[in-house]
């Protein structure tokens, strides 16, 4: 079983995946090998057929088992039936194609039959399936692999759209499906089939679970077999190359729908939906597709529509089959529409390919030119109008003896309808048959005239091949009968017993059919052929033109959308962002608003020593400071606000007992001063913010101010409940330095022992930090051009800031460079155990040196400073990184693990070269960000000779090469 | 257990070896092929190296390295577990091939000499997110990264995209300040800031309103690193203007890291409890899906539309982890695996298409169906996983959130994930349809050359292994549920931080473990 | 237990006016807001780390036992790697500013993101 199986599903895989190769070579005739796997795989799916139903075993290959998705297979008669239908068209079909693809009109064959085979494999995968989520799985990819078969001429417009049109349809029902097989796993807790099916009735509780599986997955049913309101993708379908037509849509995937129905029966018939959704769909879409397939003109098109009202007719079928009473002859009625659909639309195929033209207005007279094919097409025409002898007219008696049988047992109108919708729709069928027939009869128009060229044999074999099976079947009836009995039943559908005949007295079924051939002919010959060509489809029933409409529709919609959610306009988003910062904790809170008050009621908030007044009065002028920066319009004065504040905190960090913070938020402080000193000169003198900004609105307005406001509180709020520690004696990490630092970390300055040793790490990487801001600034001060490479630059240096040749300036400057330095060198050494370290040390040589970039010009600093910046960071860096390894290399200890060496009672350990590494870094990165930006700002191109010599890409430009045409202010005005 | 039998030390490597190949990269100022030789070898190490961390973790549990040897809750300790470790796996394998890419893309002579050690610092960064156990060191992490990805977002900006890094980084700016408060928040809460240690003190505080406050505000910044609705602005402006290789790796990494943050944070440090914030999560993230994908399908440039996907898939993977059930977590975990390596190929196919077609604006591509075949298919394999279509990787990790979604009976948040399944379906159509199925414009015949050959090698190859995850999904789907579960275990975590103190050193231990 | 209130009031000014001054649309004018925002959360460790009153700096060198206890030398320790993370930040914003005048032209972010504006220098090649 397990070979047989792998052979079935395999054969075509491999093969697929070598047809492109081959189709290279090949061309055409690659087809020929392609006939290989339909011919394997259905002789396999024969011999599986042919085993006694005890050996017919199930197969279970593990896949994803902790999700419980396996690759089980269930051999029953339903597979068996579908297999063969799928394995012996595609034969049928393959061989076709060979014929009717040739190397002039059509090229890449080879991707052509990889697609069609690994369709064929997913379809046979999809029907032997017995664990519904492996079932979904192929469904899905026989969706995909006729999206790319449908596509397959994807330089014409049309292909294209049936192609999206078809995948989106068969897409979005599928993912429903998906919905409708999780649903049943959420009832049944397994996706094996042969479980589920073993349930009987619907499990209590769950009714209401059942009904939203089964209206899912009737969804899923609906899209892939075209049934109201999906029918529309399948005649878009048709834009595929014929044989695809008469693979896929007539015979194979959009049967998937029936399949499922038939596999899900026991499952879902119980309840009491089923019976009005799949006879209500189902019969609907038979007429509906019968009118259509009656107005529309096209040949193929009139197939698709036959092809939908069949398959509401198949669906319909499982719909009269409530509990009791079983599902006896639902394969002849599959197999009948296999025969003589598939060879209506090789016929089409022909006609196509011998005239060039589809369009029922322009052919006529074909009999006279290739009577086998018309022979094919009467008797295949016959069976779709259901006329004795044919299996047509078998299908259409069983079907209205199942009705009369129900009118009998549950009466009344969920029997009557059904017969009437039938009748009219089988009516209407007729008048189509007689339609299409009117193509061969008659005299040869002239596009028949001037362009036929005869079929070859090969081409003209499967449909006359397919419409003999239909006269055959249809005389011996009880052999068909017992054939299509012959494959066993499978959960909900039993094996009927009653022998079939052709001629079986004269019952209410025989007489509807009369009435239905009559009233088909009346309904033709009333109206007349001339009318009939003039129809055309109302519009209100091209539900494919309204699928556009949407599928175009949603993108503007979105695109509008997007404007509304303020994408386009990337300056104001900030205010959701800081928005949603306010709002979504004070939803939080309010709700626990008594217990924070209650809480509050107990703090103390004044404080009760004088320094505590102190720090008050820091508080406002800090306040104060920062409200100014926050009120006023021009730039140098906020600029000031903004430095008075910083000076003032680090006033509050002294009355904090944090020395060192203080030292180093000064430093800090002046070097982003500096930074942001360039800048602003360099605006001002080219006015770029001179001109203020139109007055924002008021709505605007007040919006900012509250949500600053908010912001404001929110983070003061946050303090003041933080600042109350849940317990007392929380045992704080920081108590844990305070006690250790002195004996292992041997330093007395805490805070700079957890900065170096205990939290090294952080500082490890605050330093790359660094370094990479450098590096970020040097890429911001080269423009990647939009065309050449980079040529050399004129170095004509504009110094628009020139350098004071102020001699009092200069020698105090150059008086103060050395002692500075000293002194960095100082607060460096005291680190360790005294407010200092590194960090200040660093940041004061730097200022020293920019300094003196100040009085001297930055190629004078170049003078005092030979190496590059960079290189000193990069040193510090490595300094830094050796320090932490050290230990983990040498000694095998953790990394950053201190050792401690004494030189002279002087201590040299870790972390002094650490501390070293990080004064290298911050005075190299300070001075690479600054000095760079001096000369851009300065305008001197040199700078590029300098630094972009080196660290720009050779696309690259130095930034301030010309100056902008400051069109700044202006802009600014509108 | 003795010190020298745990190779601890191996946790910090895929921080440490990034900055020092960077470093050593910066020693030559003009690009060079020995550059690019090293960088290769290194992120392939670095990939060996968290596959190897994997398969030991799943083995022998964390490991847990305490940086300076300082006893676990005061020091910094790193721990890497096997979600760490599947992180590291992702990160160094996306960022090889982003780089791959890169080198097939320009000469080394014409690359910008700063990229390749400002990518390493920011692959750096993000290796220092998915291991670290301390919430300020993470905070330093992300400085790390955002600094080097700000820097990366403007190295080859030409006039007319620099604009764009300025919202990204003013948005960051404010994350970055309340994100330091948050620390300040938690250490006067906790008294420690050690993953670990604030496990334990978390649970004494269940309840307390001052716990849940400080969950709602890393809910904020995490969830703006991550790009969750409304705060997503910052993204597909910033991410579409980028050279392909490096929009890639953003694409695959940068967001995800805000995930895993969201995963670790509520999953391991903060109570289980907190079922309202899940709630909160959920909801967002089915917005995000939502929003996401409808500002997708009004786009018309390739990589805009990817750009877009993003925010829709991360609201995929906040959904598993909103859901919030050890087979969520699974879900959200495998969910990742499969989005960083699909998402960065779908950016890489996006500079394929640039560099064939000299345009990624729909309007004017076409042809590559028959121009290269094979970044065709590469492209129809990733597309249809984003799309969630079976059997590719995307669809497992849909259809498990599906599958939970409705086991806990939110059917409105799979309606939506569904919608959005349909509508990612539509835009990848749009893609396929504009760029490899219609003509190509007559004036401009996309161009093929070696260089274009070789990117489509380096698509395909990823493409590769995003179907071996979906075939063999098997085996994905343990590791993340072991995965899943070790994030789960909050005890266990803590437990293992613990323990790493019993590790015995030589002479010079600092004291002992405060009881 | 004792609350800084000053710290907090301090802190609500200087996130508050902070906030306000990104929300302008002068890019100069967003700098110093950041500068404003990160130094209050600096503030925020210090002020978290309990009342300095009657204590000591953290630095231990030559304390005897009668002397004041330190303060907790934590928040201390990040508020120095924040302060330094913070000044790296700054720099890249303040240089990113002057980059984007020289593409745009402007200072200004409405105009920066006009979508009428085109860059006033052509990337083409000057020399």
């Amino acid at each position: 079983m397990e070979i047989l199986l792998a052979t079935v599903l395999l054969t075509p895989v491999l093969l697929a995946l070598v047809m492109p190769l081959l189709g290279r070579f090949l061309g055409a005739k690659v087809g020929w090998v392609a006939l290989l796997a339909p011919v394997v795989s259905c002789a396999a799916v024969i011999k599986m057929y042919g085993l006694p139903l005890a050996e017919r075993l199930p197969v279970n290959w593990e896949w994803v088992p902790s999700l419980g998705v396996n690759l089980t297979f269930m051999p029953d008669g339903l597979s068996l039936l579908y297999g063969l239908i799928v394995s012996g068209v595609g034969v049928l079909v393959v061989f076709y194609a060979a014929c009717y693809l040739d190397d002039d009109h059509y090229r890449d064959h080879g991707k052509f039959y990889c697609y069609l085979l690994l369709f064929m494999a997913a379809m046979l995968g999809t029907v032997m399936a017995s664990n519904l989520l492996m079932l979904f799985v192929c469904w899905e990819l026989t969706g995909l692999t006729s999206f790319l078969l449908i596509g397959f001429l994807h330089d014409k417009a049309e292909s294209q759209r049936g192609a999206r049109m078809a995948l989106l349809t068969t897409g979005m029902t599928g993912l429903v499906l998906l919905a409708g097989v999780v649903l049943l796993r959420v009832i049944y807790g397994t996706y094996d089939l042969a479980t589920i099916l073993a349930h009987s009735g619907v499990p209590a509780g769950s009714e209401t679970l059942l009904l939203m599986a089964f209206i899912c997955c009737f969804i899923g049913i609906a899209g892939k077999s075209a049934q109201f309101p999906f029918h529309y993708w399948l005649p878009n379908a048709m834009a595929a190359p014929t044989p695809v037509s008469a693979y896929l849509h007539s015979a194979t995937m959009v049967k998937l729908g029936v399949f499922l129905t038939a596999r899900l029966l026991p499952v879902f018939n119980d309840l009491e939906l089923w019976m009005p959704l799949l006879t209500g769909i189902g019969f609907g879409t038979f007429l509906l597709g019968a009118v259509l397939a009656l107005l529309s003109q096209d040949l193929k098109g009139v197939l698709a529509y036959t092809t939908v009202a069949q398959l509401g007719f198949l669906i319909g079928y499982y719909g009269l089959h409530v509990q009791g009473v079983p599902v006896t002859w639902d394969a002849l009625h599959v197999l009948n529409h296999v025969f003589y659909k598939a060879c209506l639309f090789m016929v089409v195929g022909i006609i196509d390919h011998s005239t060039g033209t589809r369009d029922l207005r322009k052919l006529g007279g074909l009999w006279r030119k290739m009577p086998i094919v018309g022979t094919a097409a009467l008797l295949a025409l016959a069976t779709f109008a259901g006329l004795p002898p044919t299996t047509g007219f078998l299908s259409k008696e069983l079907l209205l003896a199942d009705l009369f049988a129900l009118w009998q047992s549950h009466g009344g109108f969920q029997a009557l309808w059904p017969l009437a919708v039938l009748t009219v729709g089988s009516a209407i069928n007729v008048a189509v048959a007689v339609r299409v027939l009117g193509a061969f009869f008659g005299k040869p128009t002239h596009a028949v005239e001037d362009h036929f060229h005869a079929p070859s044999i090969g081409l003209q074999l499967p449909p006359v091949l397919l419409g003999t099976a239909t006269l055959v079947c249809g005389v011996f009836a009880a052999g068909f009968g017992r054939f299509t009995q012959s494959f066993g039943g499978s959960p909900g559908r039993v094996v009927g017993t009653t022998e079939l005949h052709l001629w079986h007295g004269v019952t209410p079924e025989l007489i509807t059919s009369a009435i239905v051939v009559v009233a088909g002919l009346v309904l033709y010959f009333a109206v007349g052929r001339v009318r009939w060509n003039r129809a055309e489809v109302p519009v209100w029933l091209r539900f494919d033109l309204l699928f556009d409409k949407v599928a175009d529709g949603v993108p503007y919609a979105a695109r509008g959308f997007n404007r509304a959610m303020g994408f386009e306009s990337p300056g104001s988003f900030l205010y959701v962002i800081c928005g949603v910062m306010v709002l979504v904790p004070a939803c939080f809170l309010i709700p626990r608003w008594s217990e924070l008050t209650a809480q509050a009621g107990q703090w103390s908030m004044l404080p009760s020593e004088p320094e505590g007044w102190m720090r008050w009065v820091v508080v406002l002028l800090v306040g104060a400071a920062a409200v100014c920066a926050a009120s006023w319009k021009r730039v140098i004065p906020q600029l000031f606000a903004v430095s008075i504040v910083g000076l003032g905190i680090s006033f509050y960090y002294v009355l904090y007992q944090g020395p060192d913070l203080a030292i180093t938020q000064m430093l800090v402080e002046s070097a982003t001063l500096l930074l942001v000193l360039l800048v602003v000169l360099r605006l001002k003198r080219d006015g770029a913010d001179s001109t203020p900004l139109p007055t924002i609105g008021r709505i605007r307005g007040g919006l900012r101010l509250a949500v600053s406001a908010g912001a404001g509180l929110l983070l003061g709020g946050g303090v003041l409940v933080f600042q109350q520690t849940p317990s007392p004696e929380l045992d704080r990490a920081g108590d844990y330095y305070l006690a250790h630092s002195e004996a292992y970390a041997k330093g007395t300055n805490v805070v700079n022992t957890t900065v170096i040793d205990y939290r090294g790490f952080d500082t490890m990487f605050e330093l790359m930090v660094l370094v990479i801001a450098s590096l970020g600034c040097l890429g911001l001060l080269a423009r990647r051009r939009t065309s050449g490479l980079r040529g050399r630059f004129g170095t004509g240096e504009t110094d628009l800031f020139p350098v004071p040749n102020d001699f009092i300036l200069r020698m105090i400057v150059v008086l103060g460079f050395v002692p500075l330095n000293l002194f960095a060198g100082y607060i460096f050494l005291r680190g360790h155990n005294l407010p200092g370290g590194g960090f200040p040390a660093g940041l004061i040589s730097a200022l020293s040196l920019i300094l003196l970039s100040f009085v001297l010009g930055v190629h004078g600093v170049r003078k005092v400073v030979r190496v590059n910046p960079i290189g000193i960071a990069i040193a510090g860096v490595f300094l830094a990184l050796a320090a932490a390894l050290f230990p983990a290399l040498v000694q095998g200890l953790p990394i950053l693990h201190h050792f401690h060496v004494y030189v002279a009672g002087f201590y040299l350990g870790g972390a002094f070269w650490f501390d070293l590494g990080v004064y290298l870094a911050v005075v190299g990165t300070s001075l690479k960000i600054i000095l760079p930006l001096m000369k851009s700002v300065h305008g001197l191109p040199g700078f590029v000779e300098e630094e972009e010599a080196r660290f720009a890409s050779l696309h690259c430009e130095p930034i301030d090469l010309q100056r902008p045409k400051t069109a700044g202010g202006r802009k600014e005005g509108r | 257990m003795s010190w020298s039998d745990t190779p601890a030390n191996l946790v910090a490597l895929p921080v440490i070896f990034p900055a020092l190949i960077a470093m050593i990269c910066l020693l030559a100022p003009r690009p060079a092929v020995w550059r690019r030789v090293l960088t290769a070898a290194a992120m392939a190490a670095l990939l060996a190296q968290a596959i190897w961390m994997v398969i030991h973790v799943m083995e022998h549990g964390p490991m847990v390295l305490r940086l300076g040897g300082w006893v676990a809750p005061y020091g910094i300790v790193l721990v890497g577990d096997t979600l760490a470790g599947i992180m590291l796996g992702l990160s160094s394998f996306t960022a090889l091939s982003c780089v791959l890419f890169g080198f097939a893309d320009e000469t080394a002579r014409e690359e910008h000499p700063l990229r390749l050690p400002l990518f390493l610092f920011l692959l750096c960064g993000i290796n220092l997110t998915f291991v670290t156990g301390d919430l300020f060191n993470l905070f330093v992490a992300f400085e790390v990264m955002l600094l080097s990805s700000y820097g990366l977002m403007t190295l080859e900006a030409g006039a007319k995209e620099s604009r764009q890094a300025f919202p990204y980084l003013t948005l960051n700016l404010v994350g970055s300040a309340l994100f330091l408060a948050v620390c300040g928040f938690a250490y006067s809460l906790f008294g420690t800031l050690n993953f670990a240690e604030i496990i334990g003190r978390a649970d004494l505080l269940a309840g307390d309103y001052r716990l849940t406050l400080l969950a709602v505000l890393m809910l904020l910044v995490f969830g703006l690193k991550a790009g969750l609705f409304p705060l997503y602005h910052w993204l597909p402006g910033s991410y579409s203007v980028m050279p392909a290789p490096v929009a890639a790796f953003y694409a695959g990494m940068l967001t995800k890291v805000g995930v895993y943050i969201l995963i670790r944070i509520f999953g391991t440090v903060l109570p289980p409890s907190m079922t309202e914030l899940h709630t909160l999560i959920a909801w967002t993230a089915g917005l995000t899906m939502v929003i996401g994908v409808l500002g997708a399908v009004g786009q018309t440039r390739v990589q805009t539309i990817l750009s877009y996907h993003i925010v829709s898939q991360i609201g995929f993977m906040a959904l598993a982890i909103g859901l919030f059930s050890p087979f969520a977590i699974t879900a959200a975990i495998f969910y990742i695996i499969h989005h960083i390596i699909v998402k960065s190929a779908l950016f890489l196919v996006g500079g394929s298409v640039i560099k064939l077609n000299g345009t990624d604006e729909l309007a004017r591509t076409g042809g590559l169906w028959r121009a290269a075949p094979w970044l065709g298919i590469a492209f129809v394999l990733q597309a249809m996983s984003l799309a969630g279509l079976p059997p590719l990787s995307g669809f497992w990790g849909k259809f498990m959130i599906i599958q939970e979604g409705f086991t806990q009976g939110e059917w409105i948040l799979v309606g939506m994930s569904l919608v959005a399944s349909v509508l990612t379906l539509m835009s990848m159509l749009k893609i396929w349809l504009g760029a490899f199925w219609k003509k190509a414009p007559e004036d401009r015949p996309p161009v093929v050359t070696g260089g274009s050959r070789r990117m489509s090698l380096v698509v395909v190859c990823m493409a590769a292994v995003s179907l071996f995850i979906g075939l063999n999904a098997e085996m994905f789907v343990r590791v993340a549920k072991h995965a899943a579960n070790e994030t789960l275990d909050r005890a266990g975590y803590a437990a293992n931080v613990r323990a790493a103190n019993e590790t015995l050193y030589p002479a010079k231990t600092p004291g002992a473990p405060k009881p | 237990m004792t609350n800084q209130l000053e710290a907090a009031v301090l802190i609500a000014v200087l996130f508050g006016s902070g906030i306000f001054l990104c929300l302008s649309r002068r890019m100069l004018s967003m700098l110093f807001g950041f500068i404003l925002i990160s130094n209050a959360a600096n503030l925020v460790l210090i002020a978290i780390s309990g009342d300095p009153t009657a204590k000591s700096a953290a630095t231990l060198a030559g304390h005897s036992p009668d002397a004041l206890p330190p303060v907790d030398p934590l928040p201390q320790a990040l508020i120095l790697t924040a302060i330094v993370i913070g000044f790296a930040v700054a720099a890249y914003l303040t240089v990113l500013i002057y980059r984007l005048y020289t593409d745009r032209g402007t200072a200004s972010v409405p105009t920066l993101f006009d979508p009428k504006a085109e860059p006033v220098v052509g990337g083409e090649d000057k020399s």
